[in-house]
């Protein structure tokens, strides 16, 4: 699963070995998850 | 058991119930709310909502939002030919799509042919810049037993036909047209006249004001003043027609059972 940067909204995959939660593009460290590419099916009650 | 209309428009109405009893008064009451089908939507497929609301909460207000359709294009899910698994005799799509910077309302959602959405101004979520929401709904038919979505009727109530005895005791006074919060009385020709009868509440304010204890308030148990609203997914008519169809359909089911068992 993906995550996108929250500063510069590059695509980002969390190296946890490395650097850990961090942009390596700008070096935020808020990334935002990116939605499934499945569509959700939910029950609406 | 026979109905005087009294009120109707497209969205509310009023009759009088006659010959009737409590017992069968209550049980069109219970069947409106949670026997006569309506449509609703059930299943929501999301493929982007980067909206401040969640999937769930998105799927709900959706779910709330009344569609109007003609009764006989639709089959209720488990008396359909597919067992409930879904086909086009028992369910419709609708979809939702909008992005940047405005609010969708219920008058944004694609519904296919024969399907109306008769209020058009419900919010359903604000859009800033950069948010969208994609999605695709399937609605079905359903009763109110099973959710409140489903129910045709909001408000649905009926109180019994108050009436007011007065004695000969009365001297006019004039205290009880004073009181009374409905207007019920009036004098006229030095008479005590009751010309708003069924506004009555029984609330007996003019039976404790009364000086002369000339009034009783009784009611007559054979009429009952009957009011609902509707959602606007079906008229008050059809409502009533669908209600009176399922009690009878539910009486007979049961004596057909009762015959089984002797």
């Amino acid at each position: 699963m993906g995550y996108r940067c929250a500063r510069c909204k590059e695509d980002v995959e969390i190296d946890e070995e490395t650097s850990g939660v961090r942009c390596p593009y700008c070096g935020y460290r808020i990334l935002l998850k990116k939605r499934g590419a499945q569509p959700k099916n939910i029950k609406a009650r | 058991m026979k109905t005087e209309i009294r009120e109707t428009s497209s969205q509310n109405t009023e009759f009088l119930l006659k010959e009737a009893n409590q017992a069968k008064a209550n049980a069109l009451r219970r069947t409106l709310i949670s026997e006569v089908p309506s449509l609703a939507i059930e299943d929501v497929k999301v493929y982007e909502n980067s909206s401040v609301l969640f999937d769930e909460i998105l799927a709900l207000r959706l779910g709330l939002i009344p569609l109007k359709t003609e009764l006989n294009e639709f089959k209720l899910p488990e008396e359909c030919q597919c067992n409930g698994e879904g086909c086009s005799a028992c369910q419709t799509t609708i979809s939702l799509g909008g992005e940047g910077e405005n609010i969708l309302y219920s008058s944004d959602l694609q519904t296919g042919e024969g399907i109306e959405v008769p209020i058009k101004d419900i919010p359903i979520v604000k859009l800033v810049e950069g948010q969208e929401v994609i999605l695709e709904a399937k609605a079905q038919l359903g009763t109110g037993k099973k959710h409140s979505k489903w129910q045709p009727v909001v408000a649905c109530s009926y109180k019994t036909y108050p009436i007011q005895e007065i004695s000969e005791q009365c001297n006019q006074c004039g205290e009880c047209v004073e009181t009374c919060p409905r207007n019920v009385y009036k004098i006229e020709d030095n008479e005590l006249k009751t010309p708003n009868q069924e506004k009555c509440m029984q609330c007996e304010q003019c039976v404790e004001e009364c000086p002369q204890n000339a009034i009783t308030i009784t009611d007559d148990k054979t009429k009952y003043i009957f009011t609902f609203e509707t959602d606007q997914s079906l008229t008050p008519k059809q409502i009533l027609q669908q209600g009176t169809k399922q009690i009878k359909q539910k009486l007979q089911e049961f004596k057909q059972k009762l015959n089984q068992q002797t």
